[in-house]
């Protein structure tokens, strides 16, 4: 550091330490972004690598860095209030567009559904509906009364049960949703109907499906962008930003890893628990129906699950469970409580099974 | 019409899951009523079998032994506590991803070939409008409610679990 006693110019790094600390600091970004997710994974799984050591090294500067921004908005107010200012605006987008995407991206929900039905067209290839009229009305019935209370309540929501040997069901963009016939035998009240229809509602409300085309985009206009960029810097100093390029190019492969997709879909699953179990409530159902459904989801496929799960998008059922148990069990009972529908459930059951 | 819907109203106290075996994964305090605070009727060991007979809301009514109380539905897990193995047991297998943009309740793998369009005009012609669902509701006197979805940091402790969150 060169020190002129009284010159404001010279005190302070120089050009060239100022330069090797730019690079000392792009290195440091290239090594980081290098361990996180190899590392995250490495250290999820408890095994002691170089890259799980690094991810934990990475984790711990950035609750530094946390505690260091906590202590300057403490001593700050100002400082405070527009994060506070922030946070609350980006609480309202959300709550206005759940989603998160931005409008640029959308499509229009006559595009969506476009796009969706095709899917559906596709989909009933390998499926068939249920025969019984009456249950496929009483069901939509459930389903649009549940959608109405989303944030898509327009779009043209339906609902159908299919003949099918393994309990679930699926959501498609654009407002379709199914649901296997098992399932429903697994199912026992009108709430859990809900709650369950309101987990594929969720899905489609904040375009799920829709978010990896958007991400796939987005990284697509960031490398062209960092392209262009790089195109008008002068020779030198693009061939040092080269590797960077080469990072995105890297991150934007992560990205796509089954191990990426699989964690950033298991976020995507415990969303829909939660929205399934408000949207089950708005619509004046008691909150738990979910719950119970995943309960004995859960001892269904036990055994299916005990291998092969790691990879998948789907958490266990066992961690659904406990993570919306953890999720429900902080809210206040009484504001959980509401209508279960059982009989209206069984009766619309039963008026199939007699036919 | 309107009897049929009062006989509805009346239905909506507790569902029924009479029959249904489950057990304790951890050892559990059965409750006299399906309330925290009221009195401790029979404590349950871990991994021990109880009889699923009535659910209401958060809590389930079981029966242990001799005993019958009401257990948090969180303390609950159904099937039997012992791993299925042997003959009986069914093979694990990988479920695989699908990438047909499709998402399932739980992932399994769709067949995929040309496209239905008479079952999926079928499909479209199934649905009710928002009228329809509005009379359905109010039918079943089920009122709309506002309340904002639940937000992770509102729930889980900062860091993530606890350790041990999820052993059992």
């Amino acid at each position: 550091m060169v020190v002129c006693a009284g010159c404001a110019v010279h005190t302070g790094p120089s050009p060239r330490e100022m330069q090797a600390m730019q690079e000392a600091q792009m290195q440091k970004a290239l090594e980081m972004m290098n361990v996180s997710i190899e590392g995250q994974q490495d250290f999820l799984e408890g095994k002691d690598t170089e890259a799980a050591r690094a991810y934990r090294r990475q984790t711990e500067l950035a609750e530094q860095q946390d505690r260091a921004l906590e202590e300057q908005m403490r001593r700050d107010p100002e400082y405070a209030r527009m994060q506070a200012e922030s946070d609350r605006e980006y609480r309202e987008f959300l709550r206005q567009n759940p989603s998160g995407i931005e409008t640029e991206f959308n499509l229009s929900d006559a595009e969506e559904a476009e796009l969706g039905f095709g899917m559906v067209q596709q989909f009933l290839s390998g499926q068939r509906l249920e025969a019984d009229e009456g249950l496929q009305r009483y069901v939509n019935s459930v389903g649009m009364w549940v959608a109405q209370q989303c944030e898509r309540p327009n779009l043209p929501w339906r609902f159908a049960v299919i003949e099918g040997q393994n309990p679930n069901a699926f959501a498609v963009p654009g407002g379709y949703v199914f649901i296997t016939r098992s399932m429903l035998d697994l199912i026992e009240t009108e709430s859990e109907l809900a709650a369950v229809l309101g987990h594929e509602i969720s899905h489609i409300v904040r375009k799920h499906h829709l978010r990896w085309v958007y991400l796939n985009k987005e990284f697509e206009t960031s490398v062209k962008r960092s392209e262009e960029q790089l195109g008008a810097l002068n020779p030198a100093t693009a061939a040092k930003f080269r590797d960077l390029g080469k990072l995105v190019q890297r991150s934007m492969e992560q990205m796509n890893s089954p191990q990426h997709k699989a964690q950033l879909s298991k976020g995507e699953e415990m969303q829909a628990d939660t929205d399934g179990a408000v949207l089950a409530w708005r619509a004046g159902y008691e909150a738990w129906g979910l719950l119970a459904v995943l309960q004995r989801f859960e001892a269904t496929v036990r055994d299916r699950y005990a291998a092969g799960a790691a990879l998948t998008g789907h958490p266990e059922p066992l961690e659904r469970f406990k993570l919306l148990a953890l999720a429900l069990n902080s809210q206040p009972e009484a504001q959980t409580l509401g209508d279960t529908g059982e009989q209206r459930f069984q009766q619309a059951l039963a008026r199939g099974q007699s036919r | 019409m309107k009897r049929f819907a009062a006989a509805l109203v009346l239905a909506a106290a507790g569902a029924a899951s009479a029959g249904e075996s489950g057990y304790v994964p951890k050892a559990a305090e059965l409750r006299d009523q399906p309330v925290a605070t009221s009195r401790v009727v029979a404590r349950i060991d871990a991994g021990r079998p109880v009889e699923l007979l009535l659910r209401r809301g958060a809590w389930v009514q079981v029966g242990s032994g001799s005993a019958t109380g009401w257990l948090r539905l969180a303390e609950v897990r159904g099937g039997s506590s012992k791993p299925v193995s042997g003959a009986g047991a069914k093979p694990a297998r990988p479920i695989k991803r699908s990438d047909s943009g499709i998402r399932g309740f739980s992932e399994e793998e769709l067949i995929v070939g040309s496209p239905n369009q008479s079952e999926a005009a079928k499909f479209r012609g199934l649905g009710v409008d928002a009228r329809q669902a509005a009379s359905f509701a109010r039918a079943a006197n089920l009122k709309s409610r506002k309340r904002d979805y639940l937000e992770m940091d509102e729930y889980m402790p900062e860091g993530g679990p606890p350790p041990g969150f999820f052993d059992e």
